[in-house]
């Protein structure tokens, strides 16, 4: 119940195939021959509780990979400026994941590194969003400023070909 | 021999080491004098330049990744500079409307030197009056009325004819001569203005002077414009470049005609037959 509740199966399935044929056998050896039945069950759970280990193990690096991914991309967008605090809460997941695996506390491990991962790609778009936002605006203030230069040139043209010669 | 072969031969008759750093240092305040002139006053403005430092700061915060900080920097820089700008149409059109004015200002004087005021009754007063109204749109900024007044002053006295006066020219270098009186030609035409031109007639029996030794006067500097300006040379500063290009041989920098000393013979060529002799003094 436990590995189908956080889908560790898939990432177990040999140990988690095993610990299941194990069961199946002390179900059916449970009204024959007690002993092996309950040989069949020790055998069982210390395989499902590698199942849930190794499902984890996978499971996790996986998310964290996937935070990797998005801190990178945040990275490349500068959001660690661009959207300083969004970015800091999402630094602060994915340390917090790395602590939680750490303490063997998986599913908290797995919240943290997904938390991140969103928070990573939500400072990157709003980072993103940000550097078009400027660069409209430096767009503007280049021309608006190229557009002045030229006219206080051809402004001053006018006023020194007189003022000039009149040094 | 142009004025600097003038002042390195003075230099070596009177061979004293104080009378050399003076002429050094007066050189060099001309130099300096010409160069803070030739600065772009318009490029000065503070909006202008603080503009551009927004715009630095501005690349500057984007390159570091802080957006909204380089946003709020180009937004300040645009619109400094698009105030900056309006300043500098303003300057321009006071500019036009002072220049419009002192034409205006000495075509009254010319009037009154030809006695005006009595020869031309009727539009004289008139004159006057849109001369001072010309004054006092200047004065409260409004550059383009003060223009119109002034042109309009201009057009009001665009007929008044110099009164035949005898006029002595003297011929280098014993005769002293006398400032003839000619009636002014048509002043400069200012930036993106249009006058139509009034020529005026040169005496007949006027002789101009063929020489002008540049002075040296402190409130109104001698240069090719103001020369040409004067009324025994063109009375139209706009001909300055046919003075530099007769004389630009004589001068320090033949490719700076912004640079003429004191003491200078200038030669005066004759732009429509007009007879030309001697040199000018005051």
């Amino acid at each position: 119940m436990y590995i189908a509740k956080h889908g560790l199966e898939s990432y177990a399935p040999e140990t988690f195939g095993k610990a299941e044929e194990l069961f199946r056998m002390a179900q059916s050896e449970a009204g024959k021959d007690r002993p092996v039945a309950a040989t069949h069950i020790v055998e069982a759970l210390a395989l499902y509780d590698a199942t849930i280990k190794e499902g984890f193990g996978k499971k996790i690096e996986e998310k964290k990979l996937l935070a990797d991914a998005a801190r990178a991309r945040a990275d490349a967008e500068k959001a660690k400026v661009a959207e300083k605090a969004g970015y800091a809460a999402a630094e602060a997941a994915y340390s917090d994941a790395r602590k939680f695996f750490t303490s063997s506390l998986f599913p908290e491990a797995l919240a943290g590194y997904e938390k991140a991962t969103a928070g990573f790609d939500e400072a990157a778009k709003i980072a993103a969003e940000r550097r078009v936002a400027a660069e409209v605006a430096m767009e503007r203030a280049n021309q608006a400023i190229r557009s002045t230069e030229e006219r206080l040139n051809a402004i001053d043209e006018e006023i020194s070909k007189v003022d000039g010669a009149a040094q | 021999m142009s004025c600097s072969e003038r002042i390195s031969k003075r230099s070596e008759r009177i061979n004293k080491p104080s009378v050399k750093i003076i002429g050094l240092a007066l050189l060099l305040m001309l130099f300096a004098s010409i160069s803070v002139s030739a600065q772009n006053s318009l490029f000065d403005n503070p909006k202008y330049r603080r503009a551009l430092d927004l715009q630095r700061m501005s690349k500057a915060a984007y390159d570091s990744g802080d957006y909204l900080v380089a946003g709020t920097y180009a937004q300040e820089a645009e619109t400094l500079s698009l105030a900056a700008r309006e300043e500098a149409e303003t300057q321009l059109q006071k500019w036009i409307a002072n220049s419009w004015k002192n034409r205006a200002a000495n075509r009254i004087a010319f009037g009154e030197k030809v006695r005006a005021p009595e020869r031309y009754p009727d539009i004289w007063p008139q004159a006057q009056e849109v001369y001072a109204l010309a004054q006092s749109e200047y004065e409260a900024l409004r550059f383009t009325q003060s223009t119109e007044a002034s042109k309009k002053v201009i057009e009001l006295l665009a007929d008044i004819k110099a009164e035949p006066a005898p006029v002595a020219v003297v011929k280098q270098p014993e005769i002293t001569p006398v400032e003839p009186t000619p009636e002014p030609k048509p002043e400069p035409e200012p930036v993106a203005e249009v006058l139509p031109p009034t020529p005026a007639p040169a005496p007949e029996q006027v002789i101009l002077p063929a020489y002008y030794v540049v002075r040296l006067i402190e409130s109104a500097r001698d240069c090719f414009w103001r020369i040409a300006e004067y009324p025994f040379v063109y009375g139209d500063p706009l001909k300055w470049p046919i003075l530099y290009q007769t004389n630009k041989d004589k001068i320090p920098q033949p490719d700076n005609p912004h640079l003429i000393l004191p003491g200078m013979v200038m030669t005066i060529p004759p732009l429509e037959g007009e007879k030309r002799e001697g040199t000018w003094k005051e």
